[in-house]
């Protein structure tokens, strides 16, 4: 029993720090506004530590093994706290503009709580119920958050459209896993990697793999794998810019995580069934060419990063399609530089969204010469997604791609080089606005306002963005460690 | 005919009414709990929760003629090979039974099943109530009628902006927000008592039961 | 206490009815224009999932009941989603004044 508390305590910290702002916000009222923002802060520091002082290299498993403990789940709640903690960091200024989330600012924060939970639970749980309750955690806050601008038309529809698709997932996914039930009579996911094994059923049960391929576009809809992406450009435009960089960030960390425990443990040897090998090379192969091509003529920033983010999750499944031991912490350290590399893009964009009040690609105009850092950390950030060699990018997609030839996939690497150039284009036109294009604006807007926490948060990223590069030993050892246990 | 209906609120009973078969089946397979915890749950809470909504949002009542989009043919197809892929697989896969006839089943009993629920499934249970308050909160806040229109979004947005302002407007706005704390209780009995209800019926107490949770982590922190 | 019945209920018979009710489901996701008619469909394959968890859980490992336990979180789950949704469904009918998912068209390309 204490066993299992030790193992929760992180969790247990984030949770109990979300109700704390929650009961103080309302107990309090608007006074607490000011203060909530740095007792979240400290919440998550504190569940960090909590992480390593209790769970780090101390593998365990709890309530009845359905909350594992190991390398992988420790080093993913760090990652996951340090998204959050930068989430709010760069939430901060963000709310103060706007109307509807200041008045609602407790709610908000416990929202962002619980998603942060959810992607927590996700990366330790060891069963499908596990697997299916923290995933509607993490989505069910999102729907909300993303329409949390209740008069804004805009906000309503991305809110509404996240809703039907993720609903309609997550029935799928409910009977995807019903089917992997009813094929193994059970629902942890090593004693069902036990029972395929034993029983070879991935080559005579059909049932299996209908639910395995059912249980994929469950995960498919939620990390935006083309054909099932539908939401996300509507929902990327549509949502607050903060918003829109959590869903970015910790709900696709969350939904990967889920894939990872899933795929990697659960069906451990889903390499066996040409058909689950063959639904995920096409599902990475329509992300990765639609993404891209849908990318070109956009012009709004957010639906941009939708169909980038779509492409990423292409390359990652690439990973996935691999499946072998190379191709696991390829995935995690990819997943690290994405995450670096968006939230970097993104509190750019919303420094330049705040004061230009647009988040058209035309408002980065001129800001190279106004804003020569932030204009030199946001190049950064985009070569970095181009993965051109001397960014994080580069260092992500090189694995992936190499587990991907090591695994006889060197025809859908080359396709995913290929398309990686075309997206050099739209990166590189945001660069050119940067740079090439004056701003015709009001003057008082030209130069963008960048309080120093941003950028703070900005510089980081970017070090981060080249630490990636200069010494990816560091990466890719803790890429390695992460995925042991396997 | 939950889908053909072409009166929506026709609709909302016949899926009261699926559901209901959907309860006779849990009750053919034995697990009686469940079949009383549908019934209780999905038609005494979620259905009259969509009939609210059809309330609320006062739907053309009568007859829709154009009730569905472009694309049946696509759908139809879909639904179809969907279903038969499914049969023929169901049809075909050996599954090892414990009984060869539904009426040979053991009759699982509601204190087998509380024990199996608050042993082995704890933290899910845990989650399962962290989830409804979420949902809870979450419905509440996106829910709530502003009391501002959005004529008046224009005033407020540039109060946001200079907050030092210490204007009668700004002092009404501190009122309004104050009354919309005030009113999220009123509200939570509104919108939230269904699924409250709902959650109570089902697991037990689930408020007493996050303040557990809440505990145990002030607990974790000691 | 035995039903009498003049058929056997295999459990072939329950899967069946739940993949009917999946097609149903699908069906009318993709089809109808009512928000609050694809929130049914949604909720009709959660019910096709849940008759497949009980039909199993009875049939394969009627002492564990782990089918069970799975159907009971996946009630929770729809009923909170079903409460969120329509949440979402009043603020944009507040909005918009209409619950027709074809009007929901100025986010687009």
């Amino acid at each position: 029993m204490v066993i299992d508390l030790i193992s929760i305590i992180p969790e247990l910290i984030v949770t109990g720090f979300g109700l704390l702002v929650l009961m103080l916000s309302v107990f309090i009222g608007k006074k607490f506004d000011r203060a909530i923002a740095p007792v979240i802060t400290a919440g998550i520091v504190l569940a960090i530590g909590a992480v390593f002082a209790f769970n780090f290299y101390n593998p365990a498993s709890a309530f009845n093994n359905s909350f594992v403990v190991d390398n992988f789940s420790s080093f993913f709640r760090i990652f996951t706290l340090i998204t959050a903690l930068i989430i709010v960091g760069l939430s901060v200024g963000y709310v103060k503009e706007s109307v509807y989330i200041k008045r609602n600012l407790g709610e908000f924060y416990f929202l962002i709580m619980m998603v942060t939970v959810g992607t927590m639970l996700m990366s330790s749980s060891g069963d499908l119920i596990m697997l299916f309750l923290s995933l509607e955690l993490v989505s069910i806050p999102t729907y909300i958050l993303a329409g949390y601008e209740k008069m804004n038309e805009r906000s309503n529809e991305a809110s509404l459209k996240y809703f039907i698709l993720g609903v309609l997932a997550s029935a799928i996914l409910a009977y995807g896993f019903s089917l992997i039930y009813g094929a193994t009579g059970e629902i942890n996911l090593k004693e069902i990697a036990q029972i395929i094994i034993n029983r070879d059923l991935l080559s005579n049960s059909y049932l299996l793999i209908v639910g395995t391929i059912m249980a994929l576009i469950g995960f498919g809809f939620k990390i935006g794998a083309a054909p099932f992406h539908w939401w996300a450009p509507d929902t990327y435009e549509g949502s607050p810019t903060i918003i829109t960089t959590l869903i970015t960030t910790i709900a696709k960390l969350a939904a990967f995580s889920g894939l990872i425990r899933f795929l990697f443990i659960g069906i451990s040897r889903f390499k066996d069934s040409v058909w689950i090998i063959l639904f995920i090379i096409i599902l990475s192969m329509l992300s990765f060419i639609l993404g891209n091509f849908m990318a070109l003529p956009q012009k709004n920033f957010k639906r941009l990063m939708a169909y980038s983010s779509i492409s990423h999750a292409g390359y990652m499944l690439i990973g996935f399609a691999a499946a072998t031991m190379d191709a696991q912490w390829a995935v995690f350290v990819y997943l690290m530089a994405y995450i670096a590399m968006n939230l970097g893009a993104f509190s750019v964009a919303m420094l330049v969204e705040r004061t230009r009040k647009s988040e058209e690609i035309k408002a980065f105009a001129g800001m190279g010469y106004t804003n020569p850092f932030i204009s030199i950390c946001m190049i950064i950030f985009m070569i970095s997604m181009v993965g051109i060699p001397p960014f994080a990018g580069f260092i992500g997609k090189l694995f992936v791609f190499k587990a991907g030839v090591e695994a006889n996939l060197t025809w859908l690497v080359i396709i995913g080089v290929l398309t990686s150039v075309v997206s050099l284009w739209y990166y590189v036109n945001i660069i050119r606005h940067m740079y090439f294009i004056k701003y015709e604006g009001d003057a008082a807007a030209a130069k963008i306002k960048a309080p120093k926490l941003n950028v703070f948060i900005i510089s980081v990223l970017a070090l981060f963005n080249i630490a990636m590069v200069v010494v990816p030993s560091v990466f890719i050892l803790i890429g390695k460690n992460a995925v042991t246990l396997f | 005919m939950v889908i053909t209906g072409k009166h929506i609120l026709h609709s909302a009973f016949y899926l009261a009414a699926t559901l209901l078969c959907v309860a006779m089946y849990f009750i053919m397979l034995r697990a009686e709990f469940l079949a009383a915890v549908e019934v209780l749950v999905y038609i005494g809470s979620i259905v009259v929760l969509i009939l609210f909504a059809l309330m609320l949002t006062r739907t053309k009542v009568g007859e829709d003629t154009n009730i569905s989009n472009n694309q049946k043919v696509f759908a139809a197809l879909t639904a179809v090979i969907l279903f038969v892929s499914l049969t023929l697989v169901f049809s075909y896969s050996k599954i090892d039974t414990v009984a060869e006839n539904a009426t040979a089943l053991k009759i699982s009993s509601i204190k087998d099943f509380s024990g199996i629920l608050f042993t082995k499934y704890t933290l899910p249970f845990e989650i399962a109530s962290i989830l409804l308050l979420t949902a809870l909160v979450g419905s509440i806040v996106i829910a709530m009628k502003e009391k501002l229109q959005t004529e008046s979004e224009t005033v407020v947005g540039q109060k946001s902006i200079d907050a030092g302002n210490t204007g009668n407007q700004n002092n009404e706005n501190n009122v309004l927000a104050n009354q919309g704390v005030q009113d999220i209780a009123a509200i939570d009995k509104n919108i939230g008592s269904n699924l409250a209800g709902s959650s109570e019926t089902m697991v037990g107490d689930v408020l007493p039961d996050t303040d557990d949770a809440k505990g145990e982590g002030q607990k974790g922190e000691n | 206490m035995h039903l009498q019945l003049g058929f056997e209920l295999k459990l072939l018979y329950f899967l069946v009815m739940s993949a009917v009710l999946l097609g149903i489901g699908i069906y009318g996701v993709l089809t109808r224009r009512h928000l609050v008619h694809i929130l049914l469909s949604i909720e009709l394959i959660l019910n096709a999932a849940l008759i497949n968890l009980i039909a199993f859980s009875a049939f394969t490992t009627p002492d564990k009941m782990t089918g069970q336990m799975f159907a009971v979180f996946i009630i929770v789950v729809a009923a909170c989603e079903v409460g969120v949704g329509l949440a979402i469904i009043l603020s944009v009918y507040r909005k918009k004044n209409t619950v027709d998912i074809d009007n929901m068209n100025i986010l687009k390309w």
